[in-house]
């Protein structure tokens, strides 16, 4: 299978990298530093702790993504990778699924890592495993995987560093996308609240991926919630790496 | 070069039909499923709750900001003690709705600050209006709709019958056993109100966040002991 091999190929080709090491240090020096938060109280034990072990992780899981993302699509250009698919049997298709499959792998693998941390660490405290707290940072790698599908998809009709940076801007923007349904509703015409709308549904929405309210305070989340959210990052990246594709494979080569 | 324009072929045409199922398929999950934060409102939010940019801009870490907004209260707090002025009441309940709307979920903030503000300031409404910012986020929470109730009975003499009668009608809508009748809400606030505030402050005294604090609620908890109320 080819897109497998490519998969293989570009995961071992990042780890390689030097970059990845310096980005796996850097986890554990914010590891360390999430653990100096246990010693603070504030009303609830260990809530500033798993505060600070969750936003790292989501900083770091999101960090991850644009780097691998960055350095994937970088070598496409410099190697000139990209002509892959228009000289061998290999499909558009089959060729970004591949380069992204390769990256997206090693955030995967970044968030279980996470997720052992934080089993040993809450088994050593006493705190709850199996909770909401565990599901947000799954939450965070599904996050990270449309972040850099993202990126993947912008790469095909942008340069590398724009896609990186609109990438970014776009998760941005995602977070902040149900605060604005909310602002629209209250505060604007009808006719905004629409063009909100049509935001709040066509652009990718990583507001959807934010339950860390509810995982820090335990409080549930309905089926039907997570079913859809769990859902959502898979539909949205194959529609945006089979577009991504598309666009991909009538681009003249040398674009 | 890829992408030379020809003539269509009929498999072609109907592989571009199959994408289109395809995207009718994708669009109409999103449209059907897709959880809108304005579709769980029982009812409209007025413009005046909503606030600030922390919320969208602080992205995924808006819980952490709460935090951080929470100890710098305190800190606050410990280094200005302000005494039971209007601007000290204004300062504590903006400082609560901005570690709300951050994080509304953060339970023990919200009880600290709205028992607090009903105890300490004196003020119902402001209570009520504290607990408000995290029932616009998540309005099926009935404990938070019994929670006013509870706050109307002991800190509101005479207690406002229309009032309760409607959030006794939110939890019956939501169909929450309901748990006293209107008559006999307004008459367990003539027999216990003195005792559930006392309850209170005990509660808050044991969770005060800075001595400063501890001495303004052991100063009121005198004072009701002594049934010499201060306003």
């Amino acid at each position: 299978m080819p897109v497998i091999a490519l998969t293989r190929a570009t995961a071992l080709s990042l780890l390689r990298n030097g970059f990845s090491r310096f980005l796996f240090i850097l986890a554990c020096f914010f590891m360390a530093g999430a653990l100096l938060m246990l010693s603070f109280d504030i009303g609830v034990r260990y809530r500033l702790l798993e505060n600070t072990l969750l936003a790292s992780q989501c900083f770091l899981l999101h960090l991850f993504a644009w780097s691998f993302g960055f350095d994937v699509l970088k070598k496409n250009t410099a190697e000139k990778l990209y002509v892959l698919p228009f000289s061998t049997s290999l499909s558009a298709r089959s060729w970004l699924l591949g380069r992204f499959s390769g990256a997206a792998i090693l955030v995967v693998g970044m968030g279980l890592l996470f997720l052992l941390v934080d089993t040993v660490l809450f088994a050593a405290l006493k705190i709850d495993i199996f909770s909401v707290l565990m599901l947000q940072v799954l939450l965070y790698v599904a996050s990270a995987c449309l972040s850099l599908a993202v990126i993947f998809f912008l790469s095909c009709f942008l340069d590398v560093l724009s896609a990186l940076i609109y990438g970014v801007v776009l998760w941005i923007i995602g977070h902040g996308l149900d605060e604005l349904l909310l602002l629209t509703d209250q505060q604007f015409e009808p006719a905004v609240q629409i063009l909100v709308q049509c935001f709040y549904y066509l652009l990718p929405n990583f507001s959807f991926f934010d339950i860390s309210s509810q995982a820090l305070n335990r409080l549930p989340i309905e089926t039907e919630k997570l079913v859809f959210i769990l859902t959502y990052p898979l539909i949205y990246i194959v529609v945006l790496l089979d577009i991504g594709a598309a666009i991909f494979s009538r681009k003249p080569i040398g674009q | 070069m890829a992408g030379v324009l020809r003539k269509r072929t009929g498999r072609e045409f109907l592989s571009q039909a199959n994408h289109l199922l395809y995207a009718a398929l994708v669009i109409s999950f999103f449209v059907y499923f897709a959880p809108s934060p304005l579709e769980n409102s029982i009812e409209p939010v007025v413009s005046a709750d909503y606030i600030g940019h922390e919320r969208p801009l602080s992205g995924a870490f808006h819980t952490l900001l709460a935090d951080h907004y929470w100890l710098l209260s305190a800190r606050r707090l410990e280094q200005h003690p302000e005494q039971g002025t209007p601007v000290a009441k204004q300062n504590f309940f903006k400082e609560m709705k901005r570690i709300l709307t951050l994080d509304p979920g953060f339970t023990p903030g919200l009880h600290y600050g709205a028992t607090y503000l009903a105890s300490i300031y004196r003020d119902v409404d402001l209570s009520h209006a504290l607990v408000d910012v995290v029932l616009d986020y998540y309005p099926y929470w009935a404990d938070l709709i019994i929670f006013k109730i509870t706050q109307e009975i002991s800190y509101r003499y005479p207690p406002r019958p229309a009032l309760i009668d409607q959030w006794l009608k939110v939890l019956d809508d939501l169909s929450y056993p309901t748990p006293v009748r209107l008559n006999e809400a307004l008459v367990y606030a003539r027999e216990q109100q003195a005792a559930w505030q006392q309850k209170d402050l005990r509660w808050l005294l044991n969770n005060a966040r800075t001595s400063a604090e501890k001495q303004i609620i052991q100063k009121r908890l005198h004072d009701l002991e002594s049934d010499r109320p201060s306003r």
